[in-house]
């Protein structure tokens, strides 16, 4: 087993470069760019948008940028003395030991082109909302999929399998954004029952995430989570009800595979109970294509949802990818999009993994 | 009077990038009058076929001096201070705190409570001193014309301190003069327009600061807002400025001026204010109502209008005309604009299509045929005007000009004498040319509809709108889209110059220089750099004098005649057809005091400090 994830962890590099030269090439061939926003300031001169593309490195040819993005290459350096630290040694080597101190080999995603501010700091600051948004919701969506879905393939082409199927088209067919609209309108406008969106209450309750939210959560810790909780019903609901529709057909269709096999009517010739034959022997062996689905949707916890975090004005991952693709903030969507592919292809990994977990017949010598 | 704000003149142009950042791409930023003049392109359109208005010695030249400084505003004495926070909603997020690299209007907005300028603009448009007592002009000896030169002596308040207690004195006119000029500077919202101007500043007195124009720069009353400390500018180095300037991660780290300032910011989430406790210093006169104040920062409008509803906030900030339908039973404040949609006409593609003596002819009857009350009324449902002049009625130089009338009958008439014949598609020709006009805009609904309304006014009297793709609606980036961002042929550019008629907002600026650069020949983009705003090509030396009369002179009295005579050309010779203005709407608290408004970049936060709230 060991074997086996030391050499997909090996693959996956270069799988991982070859992800980010592309993404990067499609960003940066994209129309537009961050100099974008002077086009129609009259006031802004040419020489002052070459100054602001030579100061973030946008006059520089596209895998001349990559290269110092990647940390291979060294900023202050021309010619093939990029590839040269300010040391004298290859710049790609670890800064303890004289190499560069720049690019994602060091673990420097560079600075936003929005605001200025370090990438990690930005993405950082964005991770926790996001985690907390999509686990709740993913943990609700994903329990409510199996067991419906579970319950309406044992009980194929009854009512709550058709009532399941009506919900399943409906839930695929709503528009996120109208949906979310609709509840703000209904239960913040109408009702006024719910926040119409945010993290936190402005009026009551201090930033999340700084050091007096956390004297504030510790002092009062029913309030805050109560306070949280209730900004967090809306938007969780919309990601579950858009989203428990998908994974419950697929639970649904991976037990209906499941319960048509062999094994399972060889149970049910032995005399085993139902319950028994529908959680132990089609279950059990119907978790295989579950857990791959599952395994991709891990990175969702990280990288959000764009829609839904915009609709409920939620300081989360999925707002910060838009705002960046507005504004061409390339480092900022670099890293976004780093971690989701780092995300999906330790994600499969894990699934693999966990495929051995659930169904011993399968090893990795 | 108690004043904030500062809201720089010279940030006027970047009011409109914001606005089109903001609302999704309506209104185009003002140009600069500071552009670069360039020579008139040899590739320029000719001079329009319309019958030359030679600007008439105005009878209001000789006429005295104009109030631009007598504001009628007066504050509500503040009857209570609250225990908890103001809190604003804004439905986009800061990229800056800093004004001077503001890119959109939610930059400038953040700012507003704790940058000063010197000179501010009140809800009735006057200036009044911020920092300064007094406004100078000519009339006042503060500013003093000496041949191509002139020096304007701004007199700083005695006593004032900024946040951290050090003093407000020339020097910090001096250093920001320097930061601006600073050969490092990258990224400047305003450009240095006017500032490059400046030959000295005169810092042998701590309140008396003569500055000293190498030329007679009409602007002077936009720059130094805000004004910067020099103690602090010279912390951070010019080529990080733009990252470690009042940067948003460390806002604690910067000194200030205005009432609130800033002490926490959440990314897309919530900036925090406090009160400044040096204020008094500078308006001892006001009495703050909050303690402090925060920005709510919502993901869309909807959620931010809805946050209204759910008693989330006292003000919402950002909206306009086109959300006044969905505001009914909301409190709110619904004001004049200084933001205009019009349609703008080619010059250069009219003359090319169907030569120079055709073009004021078929503009005249362009005016005449397009039926505003239908944009206004059954396109937007009443919630704004028509109107003839762009503008501001608010404006001191505004002047009354006739209305452009509905009168599609006399448009038929023109277009008869002038020998343009109707097909049996009912379509105009003349010389086997086919009068169609491609009309070009955003993808706006409600521009979008208004294409329809054009095209069955204009049938009416035999001209075809064309509005099928490549033109019509199309993606705002690619109608306003840079010189460089966009190919030469893209169609509906306006700064290609790819569209003969095309609908969009432009702000029109307090500053009359603003908008030198968008009618004066010279400002014809053709030429390099590309940096000018004169889409409609209009080339004219009558318009030029005009606009030159503008530029040279610090006499108000001379600007606002030469003002009326532009805006009396405007009209007669159709340069745009102005359609109407926008509104400015807000949703407010009831029990919020002393809220105005203000249609310029100071900006509805313009007097914060006189905010309060009923008990």
């Amino acid at each position: 087993m060991a074997r086996y994830i030391v050499r997909r962890v090996l693959s996956a590099i270069p799988v991982l470069l070859f992800i980010s030269f592309m993404i990067y090439g499609i960003l940066l061939i994209a129309p537009g760019g961050p100099e974008a926003r002077f086009a129609q300031n009259p006031k802004i001169t040419a020489a002052q948008v070459e100054a602001f593309r030579k100061r973030w490195g946008l006059d520089q040819a596209m895998p001349v940028q990559y290269c110092r993005w990647l940390g291979v290459c060294n900023p202050d350096n021309t010619g093939l003395a990029v590839f040269i630290s300010d040391n004298g040694v290859p710049n790609f080597l670890p800064a303890a030991i004289g190499g560069g101190d720049n690019g994602i080999l060091h673990g420097d995603l560079g600075f936003s082109l929005r605001d200025g501010r370090p990438v990690t700091v930005v993405i950082g600051e964005r991770i926790l909302p996001t985690l907390i948004l999509a686990a709740v919701a993913w943990a609700i969506w994903l329990t409510i999929a199996i067991l419906a879905g579970m319950y309406a393939a044992v009980h194929r082409y009854g009512l709550f399998d058709s009532v399941l199927t009506v919900f399943s088209y409906i839930g695929f067919s709503l528009p996120t954004f109208w949906l979310g609209i609709m509840l703000l309108a209904v239960f913040a406008s109408g009702l006024k029952v719910l926040p119409a969106g945010g993290m936190w209450s402005t009026r009551d309750v201090p930033i999340f995430g700084t050091p007096d939210y956390w004297a504030f959560a510790s002092a009062q810790p029913w309030k805050a989570a109560t306070d949280l909780g209730t900004h967090l019903i809306l938007p969780v609901f919309t990601l579950v009800v858009v989203s428990v529709a998908g994974d419950s057909r697929f639970v649904r269709a991976a037990m209906l595979d499941s319960l048509s096999q062999d094994y399972v009517r060889t149970a049910r010739a032995k005399g085993v109970s139902e319950r028994m034959v529908t959680m132990k022997h089609a279950f059990r062996n119907a978790l295989l294509p579950i857990v791959t689905n599952v395994g991709l949707e891990v990175p969702f916890l990280f990288t959000g949802a764009i829609v839904t975090e915009t609709v409920f004005s939620w300081p989360g991952m999925g707002r910060l990818s838009i705002e960046a693709t507005n504004s061409f903030d390339y480092p900022v969507l670099m890293g976004v999009l780093l971690i989701a592919a780092l995300l999906t292809v330790f994600a499969n990994l894990l699934a693999d993994i966990l495929y051995a977990v659930v169904d011993p017949r399968i090893t990795y010598g | 009077m108690s004043s904030t704000r500062k809201r720089s003149l010279g940030l006027l142009a970047v009011t409109a990038i914001l606005v089109a950042a903001c609302g999704g791409t309506t209104a185009t930023a003002s140009p600069s009058a500071a552009a670069p003049a360039t020579a008139a392109p040899a590739t320029a359109a000719p001079a329009t076929a319309a019958p030359a208005v030679t600007p008439a010695p105005s009878a209001s030249a000789a006429a005295a001096q104009p109030d631009i400084t007598g504001t009628a505003y007066k504050p509500i004495a503040n009857g209570n201070v609250a225990a908890a926070p103001l809190i604003v909603a804004e439905w986009q997020s800061p990229d800056t705190f800093n004004p001077y690299y503001a890119q959109a209007n939610v930059d400038i907005e953040v700012s507003t409570p704790s940058l000063l300028g010197l000179i501010n603009t009140s809800n009735d448009l006057k200036y009044f001193g911020d920092l300064v007592t007094d406004v100078p002009l000519v009339s006042n000896g503060g500013v003093v014309v000496n041949g191509a030169g002139m020096t304007v002596t701004y007199k700083l308040k005695p006593g004032m301190k900024w946040s951290d207690g050090s003093a407000i004195t020339c020097k910090d006119l001096e250093a920001t003069w320097k930061w601006i000029m600073d050969k490092d500077q990258t990224g400047l919202a305003g450009g240095v327009i006017g500032w490059e101007d400046i030959a000295s500043i005169d810092t042998s007195s701590d309140t008396n600061c003569v500055v000293t124009f190498n030329k007679v720069y009409e602007g002077y009353l936009g720059l130094f807002s805000p004004l910067f400390p020099a103690s602090y500018l010279a912390t951070v180095p010019v080529k990080d400025a733009a990252t470690k300037l009042y940067p948003l991660t460390d806002l604690k780290s910067g000194v200030y001026s205005g009432p609130y300032i800033p002490t926490e910011y959440k990314a897309d989430a919530q900036l925090n204010y406090t009160a400044n406790p040096n204020y008094a210093t500078i308006h001892p006169e006001a009495k703050l109502g909050f303690p402090g104040m925060i920005f709510k920062l919502y993901g869309d409008s909807d959620a931010m209008k809805a946050g209204f509803d759910a008693g989330e906030y006292d003000l919402a900030m950002d909206l306009n005309h086109s959300d006044i339908p969905s505001l009914a039973g909301k409190n709110t404040l619904i004001k004049d604009g200084t933001t205009y949609e019009q349609l703008s006409i080619n010059n250069k593609t009219l003359t090319a299509k169907f030569g120079a003596a055709e073009v004021y002819t078929i503009k005249e009857a362009l005016a005449l045929a397009i039926n505003k009350t239908d944009i206004t009324g059954r396109v937007l449902g009443g919630t704004v005007d028509p109107i003839s002049n762009p503008v501001s009625p608010q404006y001191w130089f505004h002047s009354t000009v006739p209305d452009q009338p509905f009168d599609p009958a006399k448009a038929n008439a023109i277009l008869d004498a002038a020998g343009w014949v109707k097909g049996a598609d009912g379509i105009r020709t003349k010389d086997g040319k086919k009068l169609s006009l491609d009309f070009c805009t955003t993808t706006r609904p409600y521009r979008v509809d208004s294409l329809a309304v054009f095209a069955s006014n204009l049938k009416d009297i035999g001209i075809e709108a064309n509005t099928a793709a490549p033109v019509g609606p199309v993606k705002s980036t690619q109608l306003f889209g840079g010189w460089d961002a966009e190919a030469a042929d893209t169609p509906c550019n306006l700064i290609h110059g790819t569209y003969d008629v095309s609908m969009f907002a432009w702000v029109s600026p307090l500053d009359p220089l603003g908008s030198y650069n968008v009618y004066h020949s010279s400002g014809i983009p053709d030429a390099a750099p590309h940096s000018g705003q004169n889409n409609t090509r209009t080339n004219d030396p009558v318009v030029d004098k005009i606009w030159d009369t503008v530029k040279g002179t610090v006499d108000f009295s001379k600007v606002g005649a030469a003002m009326a005579d532009w805006q009396n050309y405007y009209n007669k010779n159709v340069v745009e057809i102005p359609l109407f203005l926008w509104k400015d709407v807000y949703l407010t608290n009831p029990k919020l005091q002393n809220i105005t408004g203000n249609p310029t970049t100071s900006g509805v936060l313009w007097n914060v400090q006189d905010w309060w709230l009923q008990p």
